[in-house]
């Protein structure tokens, strides 16, 4: 294996108040199973700011008593304190990462400053909020967008993951896809094995998996899924049957809208969505792959 | 009648007299090899008695105190005693403690038959270590997991739906619910983006409105939402909560069945099973992978681990194939002997649990003999009073003495008391039992057997040959070479020396053990395998060589004239005395000088030792006496008229006892007669009223002190001592005292009178009152009384001439 079997520099972890410090934890795992830095960015939502400002606007605080009027300087000083609070958390989880670490506090439109701050060398990382209500907000849409649009590799964490030991699967359209030596490069930091779900059936004949089991010392096993729809609960059940995997990784665009998201939610574990060869030069033609 | 005059004579003892050798023709054998060894008591009938007694009455307070002079081995006889009581009893029950899960803080006693207690603990850890990975293994396997997602599920759906469906109706109105620090909002947008508040005012008034109905119409569906949430939560937590326990349920059944099964005939062990089960199936979130979210949760220290509390506390556990337990403490501090109860620190607090309980002896001899050191129990702060309370209440209730004192304020735990069927055995010496008895009236209703140690036996030839037996016993016991028949004779004549009569042998087991270790000591040095007469009289002499130091010092100070006295000629109101000084569990006597001077006076014959407050009051009551034996015998018809002072010369320390008595009458007499008392004699023994010797202590090693100074300074053949006729029965004298007395050099002369003595003291007559009621002419008793006369004559003249204008003195 190559010293540098990846091409990533920086983990983003994208942060918003009530982020969980499991969240900063596993950033931080990450960040060091794969010598990357880490970086984590504080969004500060513009458009309450905008909401502030009409006359009727208002917030329910469900441990605060009801509905309260939206005063800017009280959104200012309360997005503050939630800044330092995460900061600390995050500055804490961080502070036996031997690579470097930062913290920065970002204003604007979420999903633009996620994406503008990104690079094509970055993971980004997404924590999907445990309660519902925090997913049904529209900083969670903007976010996912941000990451998505941007040019760096995205990775979604569901609110509970259910295994943090295990192989890491590779989801593959053939034996080519990037997925597979994205994966592969996580599952020789973490020293576990790599499986490689083949989606297009496989090809027993192609000799860059052998390679690549032989430059690793990765034990590898190939598993044919042809046509299947990951998206379904159901057939993605089918597909990982017996594998209490840590970690599943998807190339974008080779599976349908909105496929990430639901192997996500179905093994409760991260997927990390890679690009495509080429597709890192070209932002507007990107599809989202979620 | 001048009967009187007649001198009596007194004959010096025969060697015969001054020592009782053995007499071992009873017993045939040439080494101790071949006597048949003794086991428990010898010559202690009444002692066996009480223990027999003490030991079979199982009532309460009938518990034991053993009292006897020390050196007894009280306690390896009455351990050899209880062995054999207690043979073929069924042992006592084992006794564990448990955890208490309704109450934690007073942990569980449990009885269980002897020998189980360990088979109990053993099935309980096999049982924890089955459920460590049985419990796991189905809660993290794919059944419990599904099941639990779906609940899981089943609440995101219902809050994802309820929260789509309100984004989504939000949406068709272009309005966004937006998560602010501290809550929700519901914003109007626009292509995506919070409509800017420019842009807001520039909308017409009737869209403004239309905009503001519609979120505050979804602010109160929010709202509705965000308010059934702890419900949705509740019934997702309870929904959670019963799908953990049929899976722990589901785990734990088996491994419970079978655990009991071993001890189905233990009603009370089958029951805490049971609430293990309870507890398993109760508090499965134990077992469960704790989400990343819960890391924080707050385990139940007090109990350890979380199945610590499962766990058995062996307390006791007896030997299945043993009997009663007989446990000695020789350490009875209060946690030794009543338990206790240990804590463990963590984070700076000190905690405990049932784990951490410890027994003490009364546990472990529970059930069976607990024998204590009186003075040590006393000795230890609060074991007393806790070995009182305990067999009062007649349960073991471990006391944690730290927290009545303040000392610890932490949580502690109350065990159950554990019901005690137990003999105490207390030792102790007679006089500590004495003042107990006195001082403390619990001990008469706790201690009602009294087993009371002689110290000797009566020196019979059948005691004899069982105190040779019990040599033998030592020396089998010891692994020492065997005694030949001299050396058990010298051994059984030294124990009679040291029960101070020729006709008693002492039982101070310990001193002969001492005796025969050395004995073998000097015999294996001259590779003998045979311990001889001579060995002991090595040991005995090297004994004494090693202890008499100050007897030396004593003596040289006498030869070389620093303590004054006389061994030739005769003196005055001047006579040798004898004391005996005791150090170290070492005797030795020494003669002192005792003089005395008379004049005329009130009637008062004055102890300068207790005027300087160095005589005891047994010496004061000595020299009291014979004011009185004067003022009886002499002179009745004349008013008693004498000052006298009497003196031990050069005694610096304490004199104390009456042993002196006679000796200081002997000096008193010799100065009112004027008459010259012998200084080759030495003087012991105390007198009475009537001129009568009495028996004293320590009579053979005055003899020897008086002798060893006769002896360097060259024997004359006239020296002696003159000592009580009752103390005549205690002598074993040294062999060189002996020899010397047999030799016709040295003398001992047993005396029943003062009269006897005075006249072996003077070589006058001491005179009886003929029947003119005067004492004959030139006896040392008319000498007396004719002074008496004059000093009284003399005092009267004085008291007439001071009515003239003088005073009379004293």
């Amino acid at each position: 294996m190559p010293k540098e079997p990846h091409s990533f520099k920086r983990l983003v972890l994208g942060l918003q108040p009530g982020a969980h410090d499991r969240t900063m934890r596993l950033a931080v795992e990450l960040a060091d199973l794969l010598h990357l830095d880490l970086l984590g960015l504080f969004l500060q939502d513009s458009g309450l700011y905008d909401l502030a400002s009409i006359p009727f606007s208002r917030e329910f605080r469900p441990l605060g008593g009801g509905w309260h009027a939206i005063d800017p300087e009280r959104l200012s000083r309360d997005f503050e304190l939630a800044a330092r609070s995460i900061e600390r958390k995050f500055m804490d989880a961080a502070k036996r990462l031997p690579t470097g670490s930062q913290f920065e506090v970002a204003r604007g439109s979420i999903a633009q400053t996620f994406a503008s701050v990104s690079r094509i060398d970055d993971i980004v990382m997404i924590a999907e909020p445990g309660s519902p209500a925090e997913r049904a907000t529209q900083q969670f849409s903007w976010l996912v967008e941000g990451a998505f649009r941007s040019a760096a590799a995205v990775m979604l964490v569901p609110p509970h993951i259910a295994r943090t030991k295990g192989p890491v699967v590779a989801i593959a359209a053939s034996s080519g896809d990037p997925s597979i030596l994205g994966a592969a490069a996580i599952a020789f930091a973490a020293k576990e094995e790599l499986i490689i779900i083949e989606t297009d059936g496989l090809d027993a004949d192609d000799p860059r998996i052998r390679r690549l089991a032989d430059d690793t010392g990765l034990v590898i096993k190939r598993m044919a899924a042809p046509n299947v729809r990951l998206a379904d609960p159901a057939a993605c059940a089918q597909a990982f049957r017996q594998i209490a995997e840590r970690l599943v990784v998807v190339t974008r665009g080779a599976l349908a809208e909105g496929t990430a998201s639901a192997i996500t939610a179905a093994r409760r574990v991260p997927v990390l969505v890679v690009e495509p060869p080429g597709m890192a030069a070209d932002e507007s033609t990107r599809p989202t792959g979620r | 009648m001048d009967a009187g005059i007649t001198k009596t004579v007194v004959r010096p003892l025969t060697a015969k007299q001054l020592y009782r050798p053995t007499d071992l023709s009873g017993l045939t054998f040439s080494t101790t090899a071949e006597l048949q060894p003794i086991d428990g008591l010898v010559g202690q009938a009444r002692a066996v008695e009480a223990i027999r007694f003490g030991t079979r009455v199982a009532k309460t307070g009938f518990n034991l105190f053993v009292i006897g002079p020390n050196g007894a081995r009280m306690q390896d006889a009455v351990k050899t005693m209880l062995a054999a009581e207690a043979a073929g009893k069924p042992g006592p029950s084992d006794w564990v403690y448990v955890n208490n899960f309704a109450d934690p803080a007073k942990p569980i006693a449990i009885e269980l038959p002897a020998g189980r207690a360990r088979n109990f603990h053993d099935a309980m850890n096999k049982l924890i270590d089955d459920l460590k990975s049985a419990l796991p293994a189905v809660f993290q396997g794919e059944d419990y997991q599904r099941r639990q997602a779906a609940i899981d599920e089943s609440f995101q759906k219902r809050q994802g739906e309820a929260f789509s469906a309100l984004h989504d109706k939000a949406a068709e109105k272009d309005i966004a619910i937006l998560r602010t620090p501290l809550g929700f909002a519901l914003a109007p947008t626009k292509n995506g983006e919070v409509v800017s508040p420019d842009e807001f005012s520039k909308w017409p008034e009737a869209k403004r409105r239309e905009v503001q109905a519609a979120i505050k119409e979804l602010e109160k569906e929010l709202e509705h939402i965000v308010r059934q949430i702890p419900r949705w939560e509740t019934e997702r937590r309870d929904e959670a909560r019963q799908l953990g326990r049929d899976t722990a349920k589901y785990a734990v059944d088996q491994l419970i069945e079978d655990t009991k099964d071993a001890f189905k005939d233990i009603s009370r062990v089958v029951q805490h099973i049971e609430t293990i089960r309870a507890d398993l199936i109760e508090n499965f979130g134990m077992f469960v992978i704790k989400h990343e979210d819960d890391g924080n949760e707050v385990r139940d220290i007090r109990t350890g681990g979380p199945l610590d509390r499962y766990e058995v506390n062996v307390l006791v556990t007896q030997d299945i194939d043993r009997s009663v337990p007989m446990i000695e403490e020789l350490h009875p501090a209060l946690g030794n002997l009543i338990g206790r109860i240990e804590y463990v620190a963590l984070h700076g607090a000190l905690l405990t649990n049932f784990r951490l309980i410890k027994a003490g002896a009364i546990h472990r001899a529970n059930g069976g003999y607990l024998l204590l050191d009186a003075r040590s129990v006393l000795l230890e702060p609060f074991s007393w009073a806790a070995l009182k309370r305990t067999l009062r209440r007649g349960e073991i209730a471990i006391e944690d003495i730290g927290r009545f004192l303040g000392l610890t304020s932490t949580v502690s735990l109350e065990p159950d008391p554990i019901p005690l069927k137990l003999k105490v055995i207390l030792f102790g010496d007679r006089m500590l039992y004495f003042l107990l008895a006195a001082l403390d009236p619990e001990m008469a209703e706790h201690f009602k057997v009294l087993a009371d140690f002689e110290n000797d036996l009566p020196r019979t030839p059948e005691n004899e040959a069982i105190l040779a037996r019990l040599l033998a016993t030592l020396v089998q016991r010891e692994g020492l070479n065997a005694l030949d028949r001299d050396a058990v004779a010298l051994v059984l004549e030294h124990a009679a020396r040291s029960a101070e009569h020729a006709s008693k042998l002492s039982l101070a087991v310990e001193q002969l053990r001492e005796i025969l270790i050395e004995a073998d000591f000097f015999a294996r040095e001259e590779k003998r395998s045979v311990i001889s007469r001579a060995d002991v009289d090595n040991t005995l002499n090297a004994r004494i060589r090693r202890a008499a130091r100050l007897r030396d010092r004593t003596q040289e100070a006498i030869l070389d004239k620093v303590a004054l006295i006389d061994t030739a000629g005769t003196h005055v109101g001047q006579i040798n005395g004898l004391s005996v000084t005791e150090l170290g569990g070492f005797s030795f006597g020494r003669p002192t000088r005792i003089t005395c001077q008379v004049r005329p006076g009130s009637g008062k014959v004055v102890d300068i030792e207790r005027e300087v407050e160095l005589g005891g009051p047994l010496h004061s009551k000595g020299v009291l006496i014979l004011s009185g034996f004067l003022a009886g015998q002499y002179a009745l018809d004349t008013p008693m008229s004498l000052f006298a002072s009497l003196v031990f010369e050069q005694s610096y320390g304490g004199v104390e006892g009456d042993s002196a008595s006679s000796a200081e009458l002997y000096a008193l007499l010799s100065a009112l007669a004027d008459v010259p008392l012998r200084q080759d004699l030495a003087v012991t023994g105390s007198v009475n009223q009537h001129g009568e010797i009495q028996a004293i202590g320590g009579v053979n090693e005055k003899i020897e002190g008086f002798f060893d100074i006769c002896e360097k300074r060259g024997l004359t053949g006239t020296q002696g001592v003159l000592i009580p006729q009752a103390n005549v029965q205690h002598l074993m004298l040294r062999k060189d005292v002996l020899d010397a007395c047999a030799a016709g050099r040295f003398a001992v002369y047993p005396i029943a009178t003062l009269n006897e003595g005075i006249a072996l003291l003077t070589g006058l007559a001491a005179g009886v009152r003929g029947s003119d009621r005067s004492y004959p002419l030139d006896s040392v008793n008319r000498r007396v009384e004719d002074r008496l006369r004059a000093f009284a004559s003399i005092r009267r003249n004085f008291a007439n001439q001071s009515n003239s204008g003088g005073a009379p003195a004293n």
